[in-house]
């Protein structure tokens, strides 16, 4: 086999790509834990690695444009290449949402949450399994799981609406829980966001493998 | 240390091929000056332009230096068309075949047939059989076959020598095989062919053998081809060895390795002329 | 969008007992560049070779199938290669300009086939010599020997005198695998120049060459046509998986 140092780039580059996808999502959850149960100090640290991994994106992606400019990748190595790029800005998106939680954290500062959070913290169930298994499918190259993301989202984009509306109904009855509320409603904002970027990446891992591109949301 | 020994060795070697060289060359010059000093003072206008008196023993030497000329001039009209022709056909038409290869062996052992051999055949068949009698005809016959397969071998390299892209580049451009080797191979290898007539010519020139049993030995300006000749080289060999004037069969050599060298500078000229058209690289 | 200028019918090529190109069935659009690729060995630059015939040079080669172009057989019997070669001209990898002047070079052609008016081969020339984007450097020096230019331009010579005799198709071997990056390149857009007017194939090795210069490429593997295919569609996402592995680099 030819190109020994070529594949072995490769292979660095998808698997340090995967080490951030996962560190990215796992912010997020560290996220919602600490708004779950109120922790300032994790929220702090989460926005810290937050920070950090706006280095670590620009890192991969000069890896990437290296591997562009000194080894000339066709066919599907471009297409991993050209993916890995664009789904480095979606993993720079969860960490960064990650932050935004946080920051509402810390915002909050010890106040009671509303009983919403329960369905926030449910909700947040199924984006993150939606999340991990957009990344699945990117790492086993599979395109049925991809393909399925599009209903899941769906069902999050459901359970967004109703506690939307729910909080507006909290905020209309309690005029002093508006602040509470709308930080809330944020919070599920972001969670639907979330849930988004999983269907880029699906369909961005449909192109990888197929060539095609399809719209999965 | 065992760079410098291998460093002696190499100099060692270099000055030994250095040596050869300059021997070979010490000896050539050393031939031609011995001439040329016994030689060049007998040589005058009245030397080159006056019959000889005597049998040569005074007088000029004027009809051998013909005899030469024409002899070479015609031997060279009978082989060369001849000889090139067939290197032509062997390099670009023949392949490579038993036949090819009889010709090419039967041309190398007719190179090799020493000279008196080849003049009883003349002898026998130009002068006896066909009743041509001594004369310029039959020592031009005669010669011509052993210029031929020096001509033939040589041009026969020439040609194949043309690298095979002209060739192809030529025939790409749907050019016939005959075009293809009038226009590109043939010019290309013109220096070459030229060389081989030279070594052909070089050969005529110093033949002795050969006229001694089929030119006669008159020393005439001949009026006809079927005229009794006596070349340079016989006039030298008859002048030398009959006693009749040493100093004279030197003024002759000299003439002759004068007239060598001129033919070998001209081509030499003519060839280099050559290659600058062409482009000078090669 | 083009026709096919030539097809290439189930072409077999046999040197004695050993098959080079086994059964080949290829239709080569006209006025575009169709670029050849594959590993040493392969067989591409022997079926280009097919397609003006130069393989009857080879001794001892055997030919089964056709090769249509212009609506006849080239292989059959009574084709006049002579003319076919004019129709189907050849630029090969290493520049072979005649040791003659750059005029007479690209006046060859034209003066074999007949053509002797001095008028005539003159506009020629200069035809040539333009559409092979030399004219200007080289106007002032026609009468300079060919082989003292450099070999990008003497490449481009070769192209301009190929041009001389008016073929419908330009074939090259390997045309720029002896020239520095900026000849190569200058070629390569001399064939995007040449090709609203010839069709041009060409054999390479050079796959990014392939990638940059060609509208169709064909991947040989072995004396087989694995895939033809658009260019974009071969280097992006090649249907056939030997054909990702040559064109990643994992073997050839």
């Amino acid at each position: 086999m030819s190109r020994e140092y070529y594949l072995q780039q490769i292979k660095q580059l998808e698997s340090d790509f995967s080490c951030m996808a996962e560190d990215s999502f796992e912010l997020l959850t560290k996220s919602l834990k600490s708004l779950a149960s109120e922790d300032i100090e994790l929220a702090k640290k989460v926005m810290e690695e937050s920070d950090s991994m706006a280095d670590r994106e620009i890192e991969l992606e000069n890896k990437c444009i290296e591997l562009l400019a000194t080894q000339q990748p066709m066919a599907s190595d471009l297409r991993l290449i050209s993916t890995v790029m664009k789904m480095l800005t979606d993993c720079r998106r969860f960490s960064r949402l990650a932050w935004d939680v946080s920051l509402i954290t810390i915002r909050i500062d010890g106040e009671p949450l509303l009983p919403q959070i329960t369905d926030i913290c449910e909700m947040y169930r199924d984006v993150l399994s939606m999340v991990e298994d957009s990344f699945k499918a990117f790492h086993d190259r599979d395109v049925g799981l991809a393909m399925s993301m599009g209903k899941r989202d769906d069902v999050v984009d459901a359970q967004y609406d109703r506690i939307r509306r729910e909080l507006i109904e909290v905020m209309i009855c309690d005029p002093l829980s508006i602040d509470m509320a709308s930080h809330l409603s944020f919070v599920a904002r972001y969670l639907e966001r979330a849930a988004d970027h999983a269907c880029s990446i699906s369909s961005r891992t449909v192109y990888m493998v197929t060539g095609e591109r399809v719209k999965i949301r | 240390m065992a760079v410098n020994i291998r460093y002696l060795k190499d100099q060692l070697g270099i000055l030994l091929l250095w040596t050869c060289g300059a021997l070979t060359l010490g000896i050539m010059l050393m031939i031609t000056l011995y001439i040329l000093w016994n030689g060049l003072p007998i040589i005058s206008l009245g030397f080159l332009s006056a019959d000889p008196i005597q049998g040569g023993k005074s007088g000029g030497i004027f009809p051998t230096i013909v005899a030469t000329l024409f002899i070479t001039i015609i031997a060279l009209i009978l082989s060369a068309p001849l000889s090139i022709g067939g290197a032509i056909y062997m390099a670009e038409y023949a392949g490579e075949n038993t036949l090819t290869r009889l010709v090419r062996f039967g041309a190398d052992s007719l190179a090799g047939i020493p000279s008196i051999i080849i003049g009883l055949f003349g002898y026998l068949l130009f002068v006896s059989y066909t009743k041509l009698g001594f004369s310029l005809i039959s020592g031009s016959l005669a010669v011509a076959f052993m210029a031929m397969p020096i001509i033939l071998r040589v041009s026969e390299e020439a040609i194949k020598v043309v690298p095979e892209s002209y060739k192809h580049g030529s025939l790409a451009i749907g050019a016939t095989k005959w075009q293809t080797i009038r226009k590109v191979v043939l010019p290309t290898a013109i220096p070459g062919i030229i060389t081989g007539l030279m070594l052909g010519m070089g050969r005529v020139v110093g033949e002795t053998a050969v006229f001694l049993l089929t030119t006669g030995s008159v020393a005439q300006i001949p009026t006809s081809l079927s005229s009794a000749v006596r070349p340079m080289t016989v006039h030298m060999y008859i002048i030398a060895t009959e006693n009749i004037s040493l100093p004279y069969a030197f003024g002759t050599a000299a003439t002759l390795l004068i007239i060598v060298l001129i033919i070998t500078l001209t081509s030499n000229y003519i060839t280099r002329r050559y290659f600058v058209k062409l482009g000078g690289r090669r | 969008m083009t026709g096919t200028i030539i097809e290439s019918r189930n072409l077999c090529l046999y040197y004695g007992r050993s098959q080079a190109l086994k059964e080949i069935n290829m239709s080569i659009p006209e006025k575009s560049v169709t670029a050849i690729i594959g590993p040493s060995g392969c067989g591409k630059s022997t079926f280009l070779r097919c397609l003006n015939r130069m393989n009857d040079l080879v001794p001892d080669v055997k030919i089964t199938g056709n090769l249509i172009f212009r609506g006849g057989d080239v292989y059959s019997k009574g084709v006049d290669v002579v003319r076919l070669r004019k129709d189907i001209g050849m630029v090969f990898q290493k520049p072979n300009p005649f040791p003659m002047s750059i005029y007479d070079n690209v006046a060859y052609g034209p003066r074999i086939h007949g053509i002797k008016k001095k008028g005539d081969l003159n506009e020629i020339v200069e035809r040539s010599l333009r559409q092979a984007a030399l004219w200007d450097e080289l106007k002032d020096r026609l009468n300079d020997s060919a082989l003292g230019i450099s070999g990008g331009q003497q490449q481009r010579l070769c192209i301009a005198r190929c041009l001389a005799v008016g073929p419908e198709v330009i074939l090259m071997d390997e045309p720029c695998s002896a020239l520095d990056p900026i000849a190569t390149a200058k070629i390569e857009d001399l064939m995007r120049e040449l090709k609203s007017m010839y069709t041009i194939v060409i054999v390479t090795h050079n796959m990014q060459q392939a990638a940059r210069a060609s509208d169709r490429t064909a991947f040989f593997l072995m004396g087989e046509l694995i895939e033809f295919d658009d260019t974009k569609k071969i280097f992006e996402t090649p249907a056939n998986k030997r054909t990702e592995d040559y064109i990643t680099g994992r073997f050839g």
